[in-house]
């Protein structure tokens, strides 16, 4: 397959990613959209890396965007718990103490 | 067990079927049976309270079972049976595409490209987010395979381990503390989402597409295992041994913060306002 594929795929995935954000109102939709920006960005960087001399550096990009990836789910939830705990809500538009 | 037993000696004498975890005074469940007509009824071991509206909605019913599912067809089952009609057309389309393209290897990666968009999209459109969540699992299953095509092996299997075998299971950690709201998706707004940023990206693409001269390296060196080269790309001096340190001190201080955070409070358990807590 051409990288052209692979690409378009990416791009779809990251839209799709995109639209989960925007269009759900609801935390854990919003961190799923979050993994699905960072897996498209992550089949990015392994196609450039395969159809440009096949070299590491696109891999190791990719392994540590999966850590990066691994530690922001886990803090997000904990952030998540919290909001849960203190507002009742998994709504981010619920989540308004600063607003008074 | 006092009020159920009264309830039930006064009834019509025949032994009825009561499960052992659905026990506990119930005056109206107690009532309901001792009141029917003798017959036994069908009490699920869960489903103990009394639920007035479903018993109203089986026995008025006209005789047939009724095929309501909580989470499925909803008030719209022609939206939901049009997506899926309309997502089976998009795989099949795909696989017919790839394999036209490039054979075996192109249908490969039709079912791999499939599986990612089809997974994300049934993730934005599902109303329960359990299915969501686990619509992910397709997506992150697909961008694995993505990886194998690319011949990058050792990122396929992290990609299995870590988002499939961790972040899945902590999204589904996070979806028990998610009530049921099945009526926060609206079509309307996943519709007009999806066709305003389908169109950037179609517009997006286009422009690219036209202007960009990817020249792909001529003859694409054969796919072998990395995972040497990953390994000691990691601890070798020159290569990424900082980058590697900093990416576990990283994870160390994010996961120690992430308990920080997350842990129970003394004030919390001592609290009686706090009704139990999360």
């Amino acid at each position: 397959m051409s990288l052209g594929a692979f690409v378009a795929v990416s791009a779809a995935l990251f839209a799709l990613g995109i639209v989960c954000i925007v269009v759900r109102r609801n935390i854990l939709y919003v961190l799923m959209g979050i993994e699905m920006i960072l897996n498209a960005a992550n089949i990015n960087f392994v196609a450039f890396n395969r159809f440009n001399g096949d070299g590491l550096d696109g891999r190791m990009f990719a392994v540590f965007v999966i850590i990066l990836a691994a530690a922001e789910a886990a803090v997000a939830l904990a952030i998540v718990l919290n909001v849960f705990h203190l507002f009742d809500s998994v709504k981010p538009s619920d989540a308004d103490l600063l607003r008074e | 067990m006092g009020a159920d037993g009264r309830a039930i000696s006064g009834g019509s004498g025949r032994p009825l079927h009561r499960t052992p975890l659905g026990d506990g005074p119930q005056p109206s469940a107690g009532r309901a049976i001792s009141g029917g007509s003798g017959r036994p009824l069908h009490r699920t071991p869960l489903g103990g309270g009394p639920q007035p509206s479903a018993g109203r909605a089986i026995s008025g019913g006209s005789g047939r079972p009724l095929h309501r599912t909580p989470l499925g067809g909803g008030p719209q089952p022609s939206a939901q049976r049009y997506f899926y009609g309309a997502l089976a057309v998009f795989v099949l389309a795909c696989l017919v595409w790839g394999m036209r393209r490039a054979g075996a290897e192109g249908l490969a990666f039709g079912l791999c490209a499939a599986f990612t968009i089809g997974g994300s999209l049934v993730c934005i459109w599902e109303r329960s987010i359990v299915r969501s969540a686990f619509s992910l699992l397709a997506t992150f299953g697909g961008v694995a395979g993505l990886f194998v095509l690319l011949g990058a092996d050792f990122l396929a299997m992290a990609q299995i381990l870590i988002y499939v075998g961790g972040i899945l299971a902590l999204i589904l950690f996070g979806v028990m503390l998610s009530p049921p709201d099945l009526g926060e998706r609206r079509i309307p707004r996943v519709l007009v989402g999806l066709v305003l940023v389908g169109a950037a990206f179609v517009w997006v693409g286009v422009k690219v597409a036209a202007s960009a001269s990817w020249a792909a390296a001529p003859e694409l060196p054969p796919a072998g295992s990395h995972a040497r080269e990953i390994g000691v790309g990691f601890l070798a001096a020159d290569q990424y041994v900082v980058a590697f340190e900093l990416a576990a001190v990283l994870l160390t201080v994010a996961l120690v913060a992430a308990v920080y955070i997350a842990r129970r409070r003394a004030s919390d358990l001592t609290d009686p306002s706090e009704g139990g807590g999360y």
